[in-house]
């Protein structure tokens, strides 16, 4: 099968980051191609930057469904475009937050995210708030680093381990979400340092494995999203 | 007080239209002006076409503020871009979905959106989980009327009536939203054809008007939304804008 | 147009702060009237002392109603007498609580309420509960203070900043509420107290005040209660009221 993963950002290094983690996880007889946006932010942290990529997002979507992809990943924790997206397209359309806080949710009483910034932590709880997800939410916290600073692995997991720990101790969490697909391939190491800490057996969500998973789940299923859920205003909507 | 009403689209043809609609509900301190986009689609109805309007939107509402507005109105039952947008200014931002959605669970145990954009109900639902209120919305009813139809004011008044003493009889709705800020003027219409079937104390509340009512309520008492909630979005390289 | 704000409490002197403090916000065609009870508590300060005043708040409503009043706010954040009222009357009945809580809610991720008493903390929580905005309610939280001691603004003012910040920093609100219509004309203060304590971008809210701006909403717009949630309870007598 073909999954196409879109970085919602103008960064190649990100987009490049995002076909090497996608490349690990997939199954042998799933193909991973990236695409990277040539009109919005650099990094999306805000509504803002969510906003200003979701136009070039959907034209990605639409470039999927009709290259024949199977499926289309929006590679980020805001999962811009996707609500939108599946108005325009009948491949399943996934984002990392909704597919990572739904098996999360699945695996243990409640769950924490621990994301980059602590402006995030808002649009968070409303994705888990509208996936019908609060009750199980334990927190959402903030390890304080930029996005693009993420790239410095060391200082990236060793702050994930550290609000990962707070997130068990004080805030009842029984799984652990990555929040941010820019710390993809960090879970075995948050995992490592949960352990190191005496936690044992607490599942730590790698969000774009999450989507990539759900993705083949779906493709394999035969299964898309509802149509009665996401108007069809067919492929180029009105106007535009 | 100035308030600006943002037309989402592109469609200067509307903004008189609106001026005229707003300006005759305005309290007589308040000076109304409206907007529309220079870029963009020309109709939202749509999350997808929501999309493609916010970029627009944000830069219309950033530059009401620099313009010295006391507060924002997004003429669209999308609310397109009203989150981005509080990230950006300090003023009110009205969405009228959400602000009706709030409005309707205070005035009843629960409401239904009645709305002439058949392509909206989904977006109705969608609001509903958003705003946390989905106990409270009995349902979304459309009048099942093609969009190059609409303009038989007649016959879409007649569905929507309809579809509100529907609504009222079989979904449970003690609060009709008229699902529309472009037609809100039927909004007392489909009040009056409630009442004709006997259905009496049922509000009925036009989204637009309402908004308006709001943020005037808002600039009188300075309050708006919280910037620990909406912080201004962080420098960065942005491209093609 | 006419609003009454009506004070459950036996204490004369209500009528007159409670017309002062509504006055700031106010607008200038809106007539302010107060009114207070004839039997019940001298303040309102637990749920018992809400369901001693409940029956004479809901009569002094109807009695506006029936002098031509057209909006009346129940005077307290425990929203004494409103549901009941609604059912006797047809004009908007606000209570400060729901209006504060709601549209808190539009205006940030989550509100906390500082209250008087601690043992009031479970009535706002299962407010918040029934309005369907638990999700959304940060904390409760209390100044323990009451009766006279509210007279001393500077130490209610102090109390309260102390309570706000505490929400902000350790239960993650991003908008405090007022919780007792006592804590008159002190949002400001606050808002700019938390500010000099480096706490930024959280708007409070006066409840008092946000109650009177919703009822001149709703007169402006003839938008009331639904019937159908409120419907006027079946003839019976009443003995001893």
């Amino acid at each position: 099968m073909d999954i196409r993963v879109i970085a919602p950002v103008t960064s190649q290094e990100c987009e490049a980051r995002a076909f090497e983690q996608y490349s690990a996880g997939a199954r042998r007889d799933t193909r991973i191609s990236t695409v990277l946006l040539e009109r919005g932010p650099a990094s999306i942290e805000s509504a803002y930057e969510e906003m200003l990529a979701a136009p070039g997002v959907l034209a990605q979507i639409l470039e999927a469904e009709r290259e024949g992809m199977d499926a289309v990943i929006s590679n980020c924790m805001a999962d811009p475009g996707v609500a939108a997206g599946r108005e325009i397209a009948s491949i399943p359309v996934i984002g990392p937050a909704e597919a990572s806080m739904h098996l999360a949710a699945m695996l243990g009483e409640r769950f924490s995210v621990v994301t980059v910034l602590e402006r995030l932590i808002p649009a968070l709880r409303r994705c888990a708030h509208a996936s019908g997800l609060s009750q199980q939410l334990a927190s959402v916290r903030a390890v304080n680093i930029p996005v693009l600073e993420l790239t410095d692995r060391t200082r990236a997991a060793t702050a994930l381990v550290h609000e990962a720990i707070r997130a068990v101790q004080d805030d009842g969490a029984h799984v652990i979400v990555l929040g941010c697909t820019g710390m993809a391939g960090l879970a075995g190491a948050v995992q490592q340092g949960l352990a190191q800490a005496g936690i044992n057996d607490v599942p730590v969500v790698d969000p774009a494995m999450a989507a990539l998973k759900i993705a083949e789940a779906l493709v394999d299923m035969g299964l898309s999203h509802s149509k009665p859920s996401w108007t069809d205003v067919g492929a180029t909507g009105s106007g535009v | 007080m100035k308030i600006r009403v943002i037309i989402p689209a592109v469609a200067k043809h509307f903004e008189p239209v609106a001026l005229d609609y707003y300006s005759r509900a305005a309290r007589s301190d308040v000076e109304i002006s409206v907007v529309s986009l220079a870029e963009g689609p020309s109709f939202v109805g749509s999350l997808y076409q929501a999309a493609l309007a916010a970029p627009g939107t944000v830069s219309r509402i950033a530059e009401a503020e620099r313009e010295g507005v006391d507060a924002v109105i997004c003429d669209c039952m999308t609310d397109p871009g009203v989150e981005a947008a509080r990230e950006v200014v300090s003023i009110p931002v009205l969405g009228p979905a959400e602000t009706s959605f709030h409005i309707a669970a205070m005035l009843g145990h629960r409401f239904s959106v009645v709305t002439p954009i058949d392509s909206l109900v989904p977006v109705f639902h969608h609001h509903a989980r958003r705003t946390g209120l989905q106990r409270q919305l009995a349902s979304v009813r459309g009048v099942n009327i093609p969009s190059s139809e609409l303009g038989n004011e007649e016959r879409v008044l007649q569905s929507l009536i309809h579809q509100a003493a529907t609504a009222i009889r079989d979904d449970g709705a003690h609060v009709i939203i008229f699902g529309s800020t472009g037609m809100a003027r039927l909004t007392a219409s489909v009040k009056q054809g409630i009442e004709r079937e006997g259905l009496r104390g049922v509000p009925v509340i036009d989204p637009a008007i309402l908004s308006l009512k709001i943020a005037e309520a808002f600039v009188d008492i300075g309050l708006s939304h919280s910037k620990r909630t909406y912080p201004t979005p962080p420098e960065k390289e942005i491209a093609g804008y | 147009m006419k609003i009454r704000v009506i004070t459950p409490s036996t204490m004369r002197e209500k009528v007159e702060r409670s017309l002062e403090q509504y006055s700031a916000a106010a607008r200038s065609d809106t007539q302010l009237s107060a009114d207070v009870l004839d039997k019940g508590p001298e303040s309102v300060d637990s749920v018992y002392d809400e369901a001693m005043a409940v029956a004479d708040t809901v009569k002094k409503i109807e009695t506006a109603e029936q002098e031509g009043i057209q909006a009346v706010i129940s005077n307290c954040m425990l929203d004494p007498g409103v549901l009941p009222a609604r059912e006797k009357v047809s004009m908007p009945v606000l209570g400060p609580a729901e209006s504060s809580m709601h549209i808190a809610a539009m205006l940030a991720d989550r509100f906390s309420v500082v209250t008087i008493l601690d043992a009031l903390i479970p009535a706002f929580e299962n407010h918040a509960l029934k309005l369907g905005l638990f999700d959304q309610l940060a904390s409760v939280r209390a100044v323990s203070m009451r009766g006279a001691d509210l007279d001393d603004q500077e130490r209610l003012q102090e109390a309260i900043e102390e309570q706000a910040a505490k929400a902000v920093e350790e239960d993650g609100a991003h908008i405090i509420v007022l919780g007792c219509t006592a804590m008159r004309g002190l949002a400001m203060d606050v808002e700019e107290g938390l500010r000099n304590r480096g706490i930024t971008g959280v708007p409070v809210i006066d409840p008092a005040l946000l109650a009177l701006k919703l009822a001149e909403a709703f007169v402006d717009m003839g938008l009331s209660h639904s019937k159908l949630t409120y419907p006027e309870p079946p003839q019976q007598e009443i003995i001893g009221f």
